[in-house]
């Protein structure tokens, strides 16, 4: 998935203006108004994070800040819900 | 923000806007807590965009005192300029509600550059609260469950509505809500492609329910045309199918399904695989009850209405004096509900407090409506219900607590030592202590109770809730 050049975003759906994102130090592109999961999955990102015990890879899995299994570090603050955080330009996200 | 309010509204999606609306123009102060960034809910996230305004339904739609669908309520929705008195305060979350109605309440601060911090914590007192804190889906969990790739339906509906981003090129959608539907027309329109939609719930038990309408053929006859739109679409359409396994290393690769009998229990040997890259599943609603239950209002269990739901008298109030309910929290019926639920509410908060709400009989007529669209709720919710022989059937190695990574393995032993309520076998398995605090996995364990127990839902008991019912960082408090 990480590896697709194309983007999962629906062509002719109203956005904001565009914005860059730093997604584990690589730089990302979003709009304004997307929320931060929504923005790394139309990259290809799904694993936002790892669970403690068993070492499996979660993702999105709600979408509406019920599950917190979407957490990431946004800005140096971590367990952050992505699917409730609207980027910004210049965003820090960190996954994992 | 201020530190007092005569109304305080948690939550503004359908109810909580209906409720605001019909609040506004008597000069009261009215706050309206939502922790998404933008008002709309669920239902109307779309509609609605970030704004310095407000949103109102159309005066006209409760009018003619008839069942309200979900399409005129989302038509007749309109931005206004924010009415005097109404304060709107978005990604803030209610942690608790203590006596006299003190609330408190994490507000973030911003998470743009420079702009980070961990929130802080105020107090607030309402003369008035009203609760319309909505619905979540709830869950068959099923091996495989947690793999990135696989989400709610509602998570992938969200997806779409609310940033223009497909779930996925290929999504195969799964569970029994109507919801599906819904979903697998929306990925078509914005030219993703739907694996199939396997429903879990046979025709012949959908046939066996239509009876339960009533007063809403309206709503089958939506439910129709949505079928016939998959069918014109040639979307591969199958009911009685389950999902039984979500394969993958790190990320979902394959799904294997199983048919089920007329009981619904899988047939050995029906057994098929698809390989979707996103698996999109639900099996239902779950009113979001956490803060009415934290606050001490009084539950009552109907599996018709979607299991443990806020007890409320005529006038919509909870057994907590001066704390209101409204919308999915006390029955999920869909928006039709919330939006005459909201009103009443507000109309007889308004009436507590000597004011004049709408026409003569206003009050009657809405409880009428409500009485009407509360009609939906058993039809929706035994379509979505899953035979408890499923619940008794989950393998040992699937997870049922996804936060604590606690296996049904786990939880047949704890049942088997004698942990038979909610509440002991919480303790006894770490299930529910996790960072969503149960709210995924607590109405999953209710259902594997009754199911391996035999117990009734007051024996199992009813869902407790403490404050924060959110998570909130220690430094929130701090910073207070």
């Amino acid at each position: 998935m990480n590896n697709r050049d194309t983007d999962l975003r629906i062509a002719w759906a109203n956005r904001g203006q565009k914005i860059t994102l730093q997604v584990d130090g690589n730089p990302c592109t979003a709009y304004e108004g997307e929320t931060v999961h929504a923005a790394l999955l139309a990259k290809g990102i799904r694993a936002l994070r790892i669970a403690g015990k068993t070492g499996e890879l979660r993702g999105i899995f709600c979408g509406m800040g019920i599950c917190y299994e979407c957490r990431v570090t946004i800005n140096g603050v971590p367990d952050q819900l992505a699917c409730m955080t609207l980027a910004t330009d210049g965003m820090q996200i960190e996954t994992r | 923000m201020k530190q007092a309010y005569d109304v305080v509204i948690v939550g503004s999606g359908v109810a909580g806007i209906a409720a605001a609306n019909t609040l506004a123009g008597h000069g009261l102060e009215i706050l309206v807590i939502d922790e998404n960034p933008q008002a709309g809910g669920q239902i109307l996230r779309q509609h609605c965009r970030v704004t310095d305004g407000f949103w109102e339904f159309d005066p006209r739609l409760d009018r003619s005192g008839r069942t309200v669908s979900t399409q005129r309520i989302v038509q007749s929705l309109r931005p206004v300029r924010r009415p005097k008195g109404i304060t709107c305060v978005h990604q803030a979350r209610v942690l608790g509600i203590f006596p006299d109605r003190q609330l408190l309440v994490h507000v973030p601060d911003s998470l743009g550059p420079g702009g980070s911090g961990p929130g802080h914590v105020l107090g607030i007192d309402a003369g008035y609260l009203l609760l319309a804190t909505g619905a979540r889906e709830r869950f068959l969990p099923f091996k495989g469950w947690t793999l990135p790739g696989v989400m709610s339906l509602g998570a992938a509906q969200i997806l779409m509505k609310s940033a223009g981003v497909l779930p996925a090129r290929h999504t195969l959608i799964a569970g029994t809500s109507p919801l599906q539907m819904v979903l697998a027309l929306e990925i078509l329109k914005n030219k993703g492609n739907v694996t199939a939609v396997l429903d879990e719930t046979h025709f012949a038990k959908k046939l066996g329910l239509l009876p339960l309408l009533k007063h809403h053929w309206v709503l089958a006859g939506e439910g129709a045309m949505q079928m016939l739109g998959l069918m014109i679409r040639k979307v591969r359409f199958r009911q009685g199918v389950r999902v039984m396994e979500a394969r993958g290393k790190n990320e979902l690769s394959t799904v294997v399904t199983a048919d089920l009998d007329k009981k619904g229990n899988p047939i050995s040997g029906s057994f098929q695989i698809y390989s979707p890259e996103a698996l999109a599943v639900g099996h239902g609603f779950c009113p979001n009850i956490e803060l009415p239950v934290q606050a001490g209002c009084a539950l009552d269990y109907d599996a018709d209405r979607g299991g443990w739901v806020v007890r409320v008298d005529h006038a919509l109030e909870t057994s907590v004096a001066a704390v209101y309910a409204a919308g999915e929290i006390t029955g999920i019926a869909g928006a039709g509900k919330s939006f005459v639920e909201g009103k009443l509410a507000a109309v007889s908060i308004l009436e507590k407090l000597g004011k004049t709400p709408g026409p003569d009989r206003y009050a009657q007529k809405l409880v009428r409506m409500q009485k009407q669209q509360l009609g939906y709720a058993s039809f929706l919710n035994q379509l979505c219900q899953v035979p408890s022989s499923a619940y008794e059937a989950i393998d040992d190695d699937v997870l049922i607590c996804r936060c604590e990574e606690i296996s049904m393995g786990e939880i047949r032993k704890q049942i088997a030592k004698g942990f038979g309520t909610t509440g002991s076998l919480k303790k006894a398995t770490r299930c529910g202590m996790g960072r969503c605090q149960g709210r995924i996995c607590q109405p999953v364990l209710f259902d594997i109770l009754l199911a391996l127990t035999g117990q009734t839902p007051d024996q199992t008991g009813s869902p407790s809730c403490r404050a924060p019912v959110k998570n909130v960082p220690m430094a929130a408090f701090l910073e207070s």
